[in-house]
């Protein structure tokens, strides 16, 4: 289980966390949504130890991770974009956080087999990240963290930077994925229909304050979460499209 | 604890950078506005404006900053204009044999191709004992001088030798990049004249991207030295020979007036590379 | 016709000066107007060995000083470069490692002279080192900074976010990728070194023969063949590197 505890964060006079609060199943999904700028991203990046929080604390297991360096948290972060190694071929890239722990190359190479056939890329192992597609490259980046087995998944927006359709792919395939792997994750996006697919538990990030929601329902009501404009917006269009006369 | 001991290595990293990177310029221009100005040096005695007053009103002075200033400007012009034409030229039929000569004069330290064109150039030099063999001239003394002379033409000739390739292979780089045959094309198809694409497009565009460099290296012929020492006259000379003359002098007066030449030419660098240097995102 | 006739004047006024110096350091007793018919020997050249070895030491002062220096300054300009990210305000920081680019060497020379003097670092070769180093770093700073980018930084910290430690991302992701900007910062780094006379003369007061001072120390003795057999040996290595790269790579590896 992981908690953050009344996290705050100011950059010079702007509050942008005031007092986070929210505790996570282990192997559950906790979507984040809010607009742009909302401190969203800051919240990832002072979980995953690039920046300290003003005051506060987060735990895994119970123990405090403030103290912990990034490398040490088993906590990975992954952002819109893939940013895989581009010097590294597929297979490098995937077996980067066993070989940097120094595993011995037989179990390396069975276990970046064994999930390259999972998420289908036994046939690009060899390949540079340049000639992957968009799709392929994000397997790839969730590999690669995938094989290392961190307690916490942080991502930022993971599908942003892809096309409709290679979207959609990528939202059932993490589907698949956090229940087989049974992953614990906090995912930041601001795509509503996206929150509803992949969370256990969802919130709201406003005014630097974290609203978590208990039921969908209360997500879906809350004038904060944004959902319920988007919900008038597709009652609208259906509305439009029975009213349409039929050609 | 750990905190305070991270702001001590960041400020004794920031504290490392500094001493390389800004402290020896700054002290060296502390120092020689300092002496400028009467405050430090050998006859210092306190606060004075009689150096600068006596550099504002040495002709020699004046006349050493508007010759550097001239000179660079006519070698990058001459520069220029050869490197694009040659570029545009190399665009209708490409040269690769030509591409490679204009990579051999950046091994040319400038000392060494102002030597080797002080042995062309000279009275007694190859061109003319070239001209001597094949009866142009009479003798040593009918070739002109072109070395050492005040409009310095030896000291142009080198410095397009220096410049000329460079800008070349970068028009030619920059070519390729806009796809210059291509818009060429298209001007062509919208009846346009060669002479009209030339001016309207070929030769702004090559130089408007070019611009940083344009003005780094119009602030490398102003401060040049190596060439100017084996190919420039002593009157008028460049403004770093007019510096370093006074600076080594015997005479301990000429001393200060050399260190306020050194802020002068400093300063000018600075004005020349900074005004709009920022737009370039190179900072 | 006329593009032909064009090209190969261009290529005579490029070649022109390595022709001279070859055929200076081949002739002596050269008299006006001895031009094809002259006293070749190659006595100059041989002499590299025995009469004028202090070339050779010079050769080899400069390449010794020319290499260490390239490589401190890599390192040291990598470091500030990557360094200066952290800091707040960073392109003014960075402005004042702009100055190589601005001011002439010799006036940077003149700059430091005085200093040098009091330091006792004036006439030794430590204090050429130092003051050419100097002038190098900032050079280097700027150029590798071109290669810190957001980019960068993000693919560093996803490295350590899969357990890296700094060390491991440094040498496992970074330098890697920073080769091509670590290789250019190394040559041109070296070659400002190399090519360094006007620092050299005032900082290093005549005493620090470099091949450069050598070069103005034989001109100025009025011996122009071994003048250009000391500028041979100044414009020899990077011809000779893109020679080889040309023939290696059967293409110059320099092409811009």
């Amino acid at each position: 289980m992981i908690a953050v505890m009344d996290f705050q964060k100011k950059y010079g006079n702007e509050i942008v966390l005031d007092g986070v609060n929210f505790v996570l199943e282990k192997g559950k999904t906790l979507c984040v949504t809010g607009a742009s700028g909302s401190g969203k991203s800051t919240l990832l990046r002072l979980l995953a130890g690039w920046e300290s929080p003003d005051a506060g604390d987060f735990r895994i297991a119970g123990k405090s991770m403030l103290h912990i360096p990034p490398s040490q948290r088993k906590v990975v972060y992954l952002s819109q974009e893939p940013l895989l190694f581009p010097h590294l071929s597929v297979a490098k890239n995937l077996s980067y956080g066993l070989e940097i722990r120094r595993l011995p190359g037989k179990v390396v190479r069975e276990r970046v087999g064994e999930l390259a056939q999972r998420l289908g890329l036994d046939t690009q192992l060899h390949k540079m990240p340049d000639q992957l597609s968009g799709g392929q490259k994000q397997r790839v980046s969730f590999g690669r963290s995938l094989i290392i087995e961190p307690e916490i998944f942080l991502l930022d927006e993971p599908f942003a930077s892809l096309d409709h359709q290679t979207r959609e792919e990528m939202q059932v395939l993490f589907g698949e994925l956090r229940l087989t792997f049974s992953m614990t994750t906090i995912f930041v996006t601001h795509d509503i229909k996206e929150a509803l697919m992949t969370a256990d538990q969802l919130a709201t990030l406003k005014g630097g304050k974290l609203t978590v929601f208990d039921q969908v329902q209360d997500f879906l009501a809350s004038p904060e979460s944004g959902a319920r404009k988007e919900l008038d917006f597709w009652t609208r269009i259906q509305q439009l499209q029975q009213h349409e006369p039929q050609q | 604890m750990k905190s305070q001991t991270r702001s001590w290595q960041f400020a004794g990293v920031l504290s490392l950078y500094l001493l390389i990177c800004g402290v020896p310029l700054l002290a060296g221009l502390g120092y020689s506005l300092g002496y400028s100005l009467g405050l430090t040096g050998l006859l210092s005695q306190g606060f004075t404006l009689v150096h600068w007053q006596t550099l504002l009103q040495d002709t020699d002075a004046w006349r050493s900053m508007g010759y550097s200033l001239l000179v660079a400007a006519i070698s990058m012009a001459l520069s220029l204009s050869l490197a694009l034409g040659v570029a545009w030229l190399h665009e209708l039929r490409s040269q690769n044999t030509l591409r490679r000569w204009l990579l051999l004069p950046l091994a040319f330290p400038p000392l060494v191709a102002g030597f080797s064109w002080y042995y062309l150039l000279s009275p007694s030099g190859f061109l003319s004992r070239l001209a001597f063999h094949l009866g142009w001239i009479g003798g040593i003394e009918a070739f002109p001088v072109i070395v050492n002379d005040f409009p310095g033409v030896g000291l142009v000739l080198t410095h397009v030798f220096l410049v000329f390739p460079l800008f070349a292979l970068l028009f030619m780089h920059q070519s390729a990049k806009v796809r210059m045959g291509a818009l060429w094309q298209v001007a062509q198809s919208l009846g346009s004249k060669r002479s009209q694409f030339l001016r309207r497009v070929y030769i702004p565009l090559q130089l408007r991207k070019a611009e940083l460099l344009i003005r780094l290296y119009a602030i490398f012929l102003i401060g040049t030295y190596e060439v100017a020492l084996l190919l420039g006259r002593s009157s008028p000379r460049v403004m770093t020979l007019y510096i370093t003359d006074k600076l080594g002098r015997f005479n301990l007066a000429d001393i200060p007036q050399g260190h306020a030449m050194l802020v002068v030419y400093i300063l000018l660098a600075g004005v020349l590379a900074f005004g709009g240097i920022k737009k370039y995102r190179i900072l | 016709m006329m593009q032909k006739t064009l090209n190969t004047l261009i290529i005579i006024f490029l070649a022109l000066p390595l022709a001279a110096l070859l055929y200076l350091s081949a002739v002596k007793f050269w008299v006006y107007p001895d031009l094809l018919r002259a006293h070749f020997s190659l006595e100059f050249w041989s002499g590299l060995g025995g009469t004028y070895s202090g070339l050779t030491s010079s050769f080899a002062l400069s390449l010794l000083m020319a290499t260490s220096i390239s490589l401190t300054a890599t390192g040291l300009g990598f470091f500030f470069s990557a360094f200066l990210l952290l800091v707040p305000g960073r392109s003014t920081w960075l402005a004042l490692s702009f100055f190589p680019y601005l001011i002439a060497p010799v006036s940077f020379g003149a700059l430091l002279q005085t200093y040098f003097v009091r330091f006792g670092l004036s006439g030794s070769t430590g204090g050429v080192w130092i003051a050419q180093l100097l002038f190098v770093v900032p050079y280097a700073n700027i150029l590798l900074s071109t290669f810190w980018n957001r980019h960068i930084r993000q693919l560093y910290q996803q490295a350590i976010t899969l357990g890296a430690r700094p060390l491991q991302a440094l040498s496992g992701i970074i330098l890697p990728l920073a080769k091509p900007w670590l290789g250019l910062s190394l040559l041109q780094c070296f070659l400002i070194s190399w090519y360094e006379y006007g620092i050299t003369r005032l900082i290093g007061i005549g005493k620090v023969q470099t091949l450069t001072v050598g070069v103005m120390h034989y001109l100025n003795e009025a011996n122009p063949h071994v003048a250009a057999l000391a500028a041979i040996l100044l414009v020899s290595p990077v011809v000779l590197l893109g020679a080889i790269s040309y023939i290696v790579v059967g293409k110059l590896s320099l092409q811009v």
